[in-house]
């Protein structure tokens, strides 16, 4: 045997889910693009996408059946994704199975030609320490949710969100102007807009110092 | 060695997504290709290699490790001049890689690249990415998942991220608790979503991992520092050590004053001037081809001229009896390059596509496996295509 035996990751499938909810054609991705529910989507996009949004849940909820982690009984699930969030639906043989009730959607866009894209169902609870990698383990990230002022908690999570309608992909190079990928203080990774945190006025530390060179050629750093 | 057509998985555009390849089709829609399966990630096709022909690929590959190991001890310890007049290294630079390559330093990884003539069993070194290299998702993650959805009983040589993660657990025993920092332009979708790997992996590994962009990494003038001005004790950058020597913060950077990944000893390897050295020390080494300073596609042969620090197959010029064959474009053939010109050799050729084949050393010389370009043209360029291979 020559191939690794398995592989995990945590991270990057977020950085990757975060690249396809946030593409070059979507809405400003230094907004929210999580929604609990049809009313956060039409405020966020207008009266105008009330129907876009009702279809984006529906679309989500459908792809939410197929792809949320299966569990063969509410306390199996339940046990896995903490709280109370599970719920029962037949599977494709006709048998029973829990999978964690869908907390809301990702949506980079509701109308236009990029309707669709990025479009994904997130699941209510957190991962099972089984999946949790060591560090958010240790920062107890993976301990059974906990509900607060009767909200559901949601995990954008490689193991917690359904998979992306996006057909089409980034490029190799840049983001849209602007954007970067940008490190959450959990442990994820989001698109942000590229600020520049704000710094004491006399401070003695300079920047800048390393990546000048690099922005003079048109192509990447790598090879 | 066989090349065969296949179906893409129906979802390929979402798994591959799930596995961290979000740029798989250059931003474009694949489905405007004639059948599919995507114009970066190309999985329309896959390449079949025999395991002898995987043992070759392998034991060529720990063969020239050890070659560069020996031509670096002889640069480092008995010929730094040439760092200087073949390199074209500043004096502080060379006092720092010699320092790194004393110490033994601590690497993550590279990755060569290989032509296979697999008719005559020929496996020859092109050149070696040591400092930046990527299609580590590419090669870890998304053939072996394309692997696992295809051809679930079949083998394939890749173990990269098997390897990687190993390497991650030793390099957690070296940094005594401190975190790696992992630093890379966070606006490029490609080299973001690799560090992101990285850190990924470390963080299995029990590591503290925090990312940053280039741009914010500060200094207070005797060390590097975070943004929330935290001393960066060890750094792991996806930026050439050639441009960092070029900034500011590179003195700082080559200096004792935290670790590195990959160390300063690498940049003498990432530079296409090693070819010539490896040709010089080992003339008749069948995995290595003559190689010589300077531009000489002028000669009666059939010759390759590269830049010493050129990147995604910019500035190739292929010579056959000092007529230009095939040539590219590119930034780095400026006045100031340095060049190489390589004996012209074989590539992997099936139904008309060539191939050359990235192979993974990962830390002290553990071979990871494999991943295949392919191109109509011979010389691979940046959008050349990523194809996945088996063994059987």
């Amino acid at each position: 045997m020559r191939r690794s035996r398995s592989i995990q990751i945590t991270i990057l499938a977020s950085a990757s889910l975060a690249l396809a909810a946030c593409d070059n054609n979507g809405p400003d991705p230094s907004s929210e693009n999580f929604f609990p529910d049809t009313a956060s989507c039409t405020t966020a996009f207008g009266q105008d996408a009330a129907s876009e949004c009702a279809s984006a849940f529906q679309h989500a909820s459908v792809e939410h059946a197929v792809s949320a982690p299966r569990f063969t009984s509410q306390e199996a699930c339940r046990e896995a994704t903490g709280g109370n969030e599970c719920q029962m639906i037949r599977d494709e043989m006709g048998r029973n199975i829990a999978i964690p009730i869908m907390a809301g959607i990702v949506a980079g866009a509701i109308t236009g030609a990029s309707a669709g894209r990025g479009l994904m169902p997130v699941y209510a609870g957190r991962p099972t320490n089984e999946t949790c990698p060591e560090p958010d383990r240790r920062q107890g990230l993976c301990e059974p949710a906990r509900r607060s002022g009767g909200s559901s908690s949601s995990y954008i999570h490689s193991f917690y969100t359904g998979s992306s309608s996006t057909p089409v992909g980034a490029t190799r190079g840049d983001l849209s102007r602007g954007t970067r990928f940008q490190p959450t203080t959990n442990g994820q990774i989001r698109l942000a807009e590229a600020a520049m945190r704000p710094r004491p006025a006399f401070s003695s530390v300079s920047h800048g110092g390393l990546g000048a060179t690099g922005r003079s050629f048109s192509s990447s750093a790598a090879s | 060695m066989e090349r065969i057509e296949i179906a893409p998985r129906q979802d390929w555009a979402q798994r591959v997504a799930h596995y961290g390849l979000a740029y798989h089709s250059h931003g474009e829609d694949p489905a405007q290709t004639q059948k599919g399966g995507g114009l970066w990630w190309h999985e329309g096709a896959f390449w079949k290699i025999s395991e002898a022909e995987a043992d070759l690929l392998d034991d060529a590959t720990a063969e020239l490790h050890n070659r560069c190991l020996d031509a670096l001890d002889f640069l480092m310890t008995r010929a730094p001049s040439r760092l200087q007049s073949e390199w074209g290294w500043p004096q502080w630079f060379i006092d720092a890689a010699r320092a790194s390559w004393r110490d033994r330093d601590p690497a993550l990884m590279g990755r060569m690249d290989l032509a296979f003539d697999d008719e005559r069993g020929a496996v020859k070194l092109l050149e070696i990415n040591a400092d930046t290299p990527t299609l580590c998702i590419e090669t870890a993650l998304v053939q072996w998942n394309w692997l696992e959805d295809c051809f679930p009983g079949s083998d394939q040589f890749n173990s990269l991220h098997e390897k990687l993660l190993v390497r991650f657990k030793d390099l957690a025993l070296r940094t005594g608790g401190a975190p790696i920092h992992f630093a890379a332009y966070l606006h490029l979708v490609e080299e973001a979503l690799h560090s992101i790997y990285w850190q990924d992996l470390a963080r299995q590994a029990g590591i503290t991992a925090i990312g940053l962009d280039l741009g914010q990494i500060g200094s207070d003038g005797t060390q590097l520092l975070d943004e929330d001005n935290n001393r960066i004790a060890f750094l792991h950058k996806l930026y050439p050590w050639e441009w960092a020597i070029r900034d500011e913060f590179g003195p700082l950077l080559a200096s004792r004053a935290q670790g590195v990944l990959e160390p300063p000893w690498k940049a003498a390897l990432s530079d296409k001037a090693i070819l010539a050295l490896l040709h010089e020390m080992f003339p008749d080494h069948p995995h290595i081809l003559p190689a010589f300073l300077g531009r000489h596609g002028e000669k009666m042969g059939q010759w390759v001229e590269k830049p010493c620090l050129g990147r995604e197959g910019q500035n190739i010029r292929m010579t056959q009896n000092g007529k230009v064959v095939e040539a590219t474009p590119g930034e780095y053939g400026t006045a100031k390059a340095r060049w190489i010109t390589q004996a012209c050799t074989r590539l992997s050729q099936k139904d008309g596509w060539n191939a050359v084949i990235g192979s993974w050393v990962v830390g002290e010389g553990e071979t990871g496996g494999i991943i295949f370009r392919e191109a109509r043209t011979l010389i691979m360029r940046d959008g050349s295509r990523v194809v996945p291979h088996l063994m059987g």
